[in-house]
């Protein structure tokens, strides 16, 4: 998809991309942390509220026990008659605000138990040890009796007592520590001032506080249907919540913390810290929903990705602005080297301001377009000779074919010879010939020569050098004696030192008697109508046009009748393949075998195909030159 | 009708259009007006007494021409004390408090056996060692007084063992507070609020006294002879609309789970509805038996009558004890 995308978009979406995504990854690092502080702010400020809390309840609770504390100690060290009794209790009721009612239980038979508590106002009176009140089955003598020791009872329902929740503080009295139990003296407070003051807590949005009795019964709750009848673990059996219930046993013993739990009804997430109230048994919890931190979470959240939104579009903006700005040359640049491309030369290029890497492109491109149009003008001046030039060498392609005998019928006297040619040139021009006549009547003169080298010069080399021959074969010289008259004249001023190999013959073409001779080339094969195929016996002749005055011996053979002379320049033997591999004179040899009985033109034509075959297509590397002769049956 | 300071007022309702249906067929006869009865229950309002709200709400009582009124028991009220003195003409019994009472002369006359097994049982520490009855052998044990203390004392004699027993009145404050190693529980009651109080179950060694031997039956319906005596067909119609109550309650829990929470929240009664679910789901079973076959919902077991007449004499509890045919029929 990027790749489709013009470059200034495409940078500037990898740009806002790379960059959003760091954004991003800032941004969650920033909410896990400001989360993180924001639940340590909550849990101090939830064990701070807790703590707080229970310290002002402590303050009550812990003024109770010490005035009932004290009145058993007064009981125990002055054992007062009861009138007395209910003086001391009288007092107690009118001096503390937080004690409701306040009783001393003597057993005995009867048993006393003066009682004062407050009534319309004031305090009032009441013997409880009489009317068949089975003071001795209640937890706030019975407790305290079997533990010998201090308790806060669980906290009640007064139907009595103004309706309200209740607890009583119960000390024993023994007449002296660890004796005898004397009875219990008790001190009755109403728990309305919890409510209030729990009410009271600013614990923020939907948080609230409970209190849970030793036993884990609610004592106060914002819902008071709960108060009293619902205990944590009756909730927490009651909505399946295994958690509820393993708070619930850490704080009845006492225990302090701060967890996270899904609140029972509603199942919404909330912190809880709860912390005792020190000498009840008591436990205070501040609970907090948790949308109190996600909710600031979620307004700094917002804010962050407002600005990083804002931001974004920002950098955007700029980032399209700058990389247009910067991919502006090169647009211009690229409508220009299309033109450049569509073969208009001409066509002006944006200006290089700067020298920043657009700029030097731009030059670069300038260099190239002036460059490009210098060589295709130099281009054109060589096309132009060259054109010349293949005009001149096919002119000299024709001449030099036109040196060479193309008729290969002769008229009659001399019907018998039946003789034919090829010469391929491996370039325009060749170093090759070939050559046929007849000397006089009955001797028919016939060569194939090949200059070294190849192109123009050979070309020009072998013209002279056929024309030198055929000069004096025409004065009557034997082809031996020709060939050291040749020899002797391309010698002289031969500074290329360029030479030849030729291989001539003059043929009776009435007795078959054959006088030839050889200058360096490959002897000729004589296919022999009876049968058989032989080489042309080797006789001593050095390359021509070298060396003046060397002599050439001359050879004897006989062509009988449907006999054949093969003669070929070395471009037949030497020709190679893809691989390499010549086709070399074996191959010539089984080619001919092959084709014996065919006509001298037919012969050629098949070794030309076999070779074409054999090379397949291998660039011709020298010229090929064949001749083949057979002289018919008279008569 | 049924009434109660925290009566609901629905069962008033059916009870009355039972009544309208009933003087439509009996349109020739003017209606008799229904029969007052006092029925006194052992304890303040809870899911023990699920048949009588049932019959209440569902209209059992009027449908039989009967005018209930339920008085709830609770400290200071005596069923067996109000039922001699008049203030009661039906109450809810335990078999041992109907005994003792028949030994001292002032014997209600049984109508009804509702509980037919024993839920009593022992909880005790498992961290103060106690593993088997054996090791409560010396253990400071807090036990109810009448009617639960025969069972309780049977257990132990049954089982050899001879805690020191500690008095327990209206709670298991002194067990969770550690004043003692063991107390008496109800499996349907005070059992589960140890639960309710964060105890877990593991952590407590329970002795259900029917699995020792000790199955004493509990719960009866019980009249006053006087009013037995002049109301013998509206004895009989209390005990079988009460009945009719426990099976509507058997039939559906739930239903019968929000009649009682009805009543206890009117009244009051500190406690809750999964307190109260639990005990109507223990107590069923022993009031219809699981396997059908053990005793006749409604109807004494007479083997267990006999055992429990037997304890209460071996314990001295009482002198002597009336056959159980006597027991039944009444007077």
């Amino acid at each position: 998809m990027f790749c489709r995308l013009k470059l200034a978009p495409r940078l500037a979406m990898l740009i806002c991309l790379g960059t959003g995504a760091i954004l991003a990854t800032v941004a969650y690092f920033d909410y896990r942390q400001a989360r993180d502080v924001l639940c340590q702010e909550l849990e101090q400020r939830a064990r701070n509220v807790a703590g707080a809390t229970a310290r002002a309840m402590e303050i009550v609770t812990g003024e109770v026990q010490k005035i009932v504390a004290q009145t058993a100690i007064s009981l125990r060290t002055n054992p007062f008659p009861v009138d007395r009794i209910y003086q001391l209790l009288e007092t107690t009721v009118r001096e503390h605000k937080e004690i409701y009612g306040t009783a001393v239980a003597l057993p005995g038979d009867p048993p006393v138990i003066p009682f004062v508590y407050r009534e319309r106002g004031g305090v009032a009176r009441r013997d409880l040890g009489t009317g068949g009140y089975s003071f001795e089955t209640f937890d706030w003598y019975l407790l305290p009796r079997e533990l010998r020791a201090p308790v806060w009872t669980e906290p009640y329902y007064d139907e009595g007592g103004g309706d309200s929740i209740m607890v009583t503080y119960a000390v024993p009295v023994f007449d002296e520590p660890g004796g005898r139990f004397q009875g219990v003296v008790t001190g009755d407070v109403a728990l309305d001032w919890l409510r209030e003051l729990l009410a009271t807590l600013d614990l923020g949005d939907g948080g609230y506080a409970f209190l849970l009795s030793r036993n884990g019964t609610l004592i106060s709750h914002p819902d008071p249907s709960v108060v009293m009848r619902e205990s944590i673990f009756s909730v927490a059996e009651e909505y399946g919540q295994p958690e509820a219930r393993r708070i619930g046993q850490c704080m009845i013993r006492g225990e302090s913390g701060f967890v996270s739990y899904s609140a029972l009804r509603s199942a919404e997430p909330t912190w809880l810290a709860y912390t005792p109230v020190e000498g009840t048994g008591w436990s205070l919890a501040a609970v907090f929903p948790q949308r109190q931190i996600t909710s600031k979470l979620m307004m700094l959240s917002r804010l962050q990705i407002f600005t990083g939104v804002v931001g974004l579009l920002g950098m955007i903006a700029v980032v399209l602005a700058v990389a247009y700005s910067i991919s502006k040359p090169i647009r211009a640049l690229d409508q220009a080297t299309q033109a450049l491309a569509g073969g208009n030369l001409e066509a002006p290029l944006p200006a290089a301001r700067g020298r920043d890497e657009v700029a030097q492109l731009t030059r670069s491109f300038g260099n190239m377009q002036r460059d490009l149009r210098r060589h295709i003008a130099d281009l054109a001046d060589v096309t132009a000779a060259k054109a010349r030039i293949d005009g001149d060498l096919a002119t000299a392609r024709r001449i030099q074919l036109d040196l060479l005998p193309s008729r290969f019928v002769f008229e009659p006297p001399r019907p018998m010879v039946d003789i034919h040619a090829i010469l391929e040139p491996a370039k325009a021009v060749g170093g090759d010939f070939y050559d046929f006549f007849f000397g006089d009547s009955r001797h028919l003169f016939v060569a194939v020569g090949d200059v070294s080298g190849k192109g123009v010069p050979a070309a020009l080399f072998m013209a002279v050098s056929k024309a030198y021959l055929k000069a004096f074969v025409k004065h009557g010289h034997a082809p031996a004696e020709a060939m050291a008259h040749v020899n002797n004249e391309l010698a002289v001023e031969n500074d290329e030192a360029l030479f030849l190999t030729v291989f001539c013959a003059s043929v009776d073409i009435e007795t078959g008697a054959c006088n030839y001779a050889c200058g360096g080339h490959s002897p000729p094969f004589l296919v022999r109508a009876a049968g058989g195929i032989e080489t042309v016996p080797t006789v001593q002749g050095p390359l021509i046009g070298l060396d003046a005055g060397r002599s050439f011996a001359a050879g004897e053979f006989h062509l009988a009748p449907g006999d054949l002379l093969f003669v070929s320049s070395d471009g037949v033997s030497e020709a190679e393949n893809a691989e390499k591999a010549l086709f070399g004179e074996e191959r010539i040899a089984q080619t001919l075998e092959r084709l014996r009985g065919a006509s001298a033109e037919g012969v050629l034509a098949g070794v030309w195909e076999d070779l074409q075959a054999f090379v397949a297509g291998a660039p011709q590397s020298d010229d090929i030159t064949m001749l083949a002769l057979r002289l018919k049956a008279t008569g | 009708m049924c009434s109660d300071n925290a009566g609901p007022g629905r069962g008033s309702r059916v009870a009355g259009a039972l009544l309208l249906a009933a003087g439509i067929v009996w349109a020739a006869a003017p209606p008799a007006p229904p029969t007052p009865v006092r029925l006194m229950l052992t304890w303040t309002h809870q899911a023990q007494f699920t048949g009588c709200y049932m019959a209440c709400e569902r209209g059992l009582f009027a449908a039989r021409g009967l005018a209930v009124e339920l008085v709830h028991g609770g400290p200071g009220r005596d069923p067996v004390a109000s039922l001699a003195d008049g203030t009661a003409d039906t109450a809810l019994l335990w078999l041992c408090s109907a005994l003792v009472a028949c030994d001292r002369g002032s014997g209600p006359v049984h109508v009804a056996q509702y509980v037919n097994a024993s839920n009593l049982a022992v909880a005790a520490w498992k961290d103060r060692g106690i593993a088997s009855i054996s090791d409560l052998d010396g253990r400071r044990i807090s036990a109810w007084g009448d009617p639960f203390r025969p069972a309780l004392q049977a257990f132990f004699k049954a089982n050899a063992v001879e805690p020191v027993l500690v008095p327990q009145y209206w709670s298991v404050n002194l067990f969770l507070r550690r004043g003692v190693d063991g107390c008496s529980v109800m499996d349907y009651n005070e059992y589960h609020m140890l639960m309710l109080a964060g105890i877990d179950a593991g952590e407590l060694t329970v002795f259900t006294l029917r699995d020792h031997g000790i199955n004493f039956p509990e719960d009866g319906l019980y009249a006053a002879p006087a009013f037995h005596a002049a109301h013998p067909a509206a004895a009989r119609h209390v005990a079988d609309a009460v009945l009719a109550g426990w099976r509507e309650a058997a039939r559906d829990p739930e239903a019968a789970a929000d009649v009682v929470m009805r009543y206890v929240t009117a009244d009051n009664v500190a406690t809750n509805r999964t307190h109260m679910r639990w005990m109507l789901r223990r107590l069923l079973p022993s009031i219809f038996p699981a396997d059908g076959v053990s005793w006749t919902p409604g109807v004494l077991s007479k083997d267990r009558y006999d055992e429990t007449a037997h304890w209460l004499v071996t314990l001295g509890f009482v002198r002597a004890a009336p056959p159980y045919e006597k027991f039944v029929r009444g007077p």
